[in-house]
């Protein structure tokens, strides 16, 4: 049942379904994680609301917090101790290019 | 960029799916701006999953693109500029680089800001992302840069 319910997801969200989780349980299913847009968490509850199967739907998607620039740095410093980005090797250009 | 036009493209890709929009803006790419898509390419092809880092690069180009009067109002990256790009990141090093074009977006382009950031927040690596959105972020400005130095 929950493949059903990952396909209704992929079908209604196609590009953003990645930023949410589901979860079942004997009272029925739950949708988490945190979307962009209001339309995203309406759209992932329809999808599951179409699936009589799946029980009661608890939507508890939240709605991704704006950051700032700061936040984003601190993240990546974050990242860059497990593994260092390869920025130069992307810009530069292949060898054999005139 | 408005927050409404950011919610206008990522309703795009939701409603026409990820693949179509990526071979239109990557069509489009080649024909305008192949240096910047080469560039795009490469950083989704490092960062192991080439589909889903393609998916953001391609969003944040036609975010941009959104918001010119046209697209070709958008700088052509020339091979010269991708090469000061490359003297610019071994002069700065990769994180003063990716930082400094962070804090452009952020004070120049608040809403590009924040897709990158929500969409590099689902990816495997988060660094990885957001450099590329970085680097595709910087190297068009410093095309801008180089075009409106080359009128005067």
């Amino acid at each position: 049942m929950e493949s059903t319910a990952r396909e209704a997801l992929h079908a209604l969200l196609p590009c953003s379904h990645g930023s949410i989780r589901l979860s079942a349980d004997a009272g029925g299913t739950t949708l988490r994680g945190e979307v962009d847009w209001p339309y995203q968490k309406e759209r992932a509850e329809s999808a599951l609301r179409a699936l009589p199967a799946l029980g009661q739907v608890r939507n508890l998607i939240a709605i991704r917090a704006p950051v700032d620039a700061a936040a984003v740095r601190e993240r990546i410093r974050q990242d860059r101790r497990l593994k260092p980005g390869s920025v130069r090797a992307w810009a530069a250009r292949r060898a054999a290019q005139p | 960029m408005t927050e409404a036009t950011r919610e206008r493209i990522s309703r795009e890709f939701d409603n026409l799916g990820p693949v179509a929009c990526v071979t239109d803006i990557a069509a489009a790419m080649r024909r305008h701006n192949p240096e910047l898509l080469d560039m795009a390419q490469r950083c989704a092809a490092d960062l192991g999953a080439q589909h889903e880092p393609m998916v953001g690069l391609a969003m944040f180009y036609r975010l941009l693109v959104a918001e010119a009067p046209a697209e070709l109002a958008l700088p052509r990256v020339s091979p010269a500029t991708r090469d000061a790009i490359v003297r610019e990141i071994d002069d700065k090093g990769a994180e003063r680089f990716t930082f400094e074009a962070l804090d452009e977006m952020e004070r120049a382009n608040p809403e590009l800001l924040q897709m990158a950031h929500g969409f590099a927040s689902r990816q495997r690596s988060y660094l990885g992302m957001m450099q590329g959105f970085a680097l595709i972020y910087a190297t068009l400005s410093a095309q801008s840069a180089a075009d409106r130095a080359g009128m005067h």
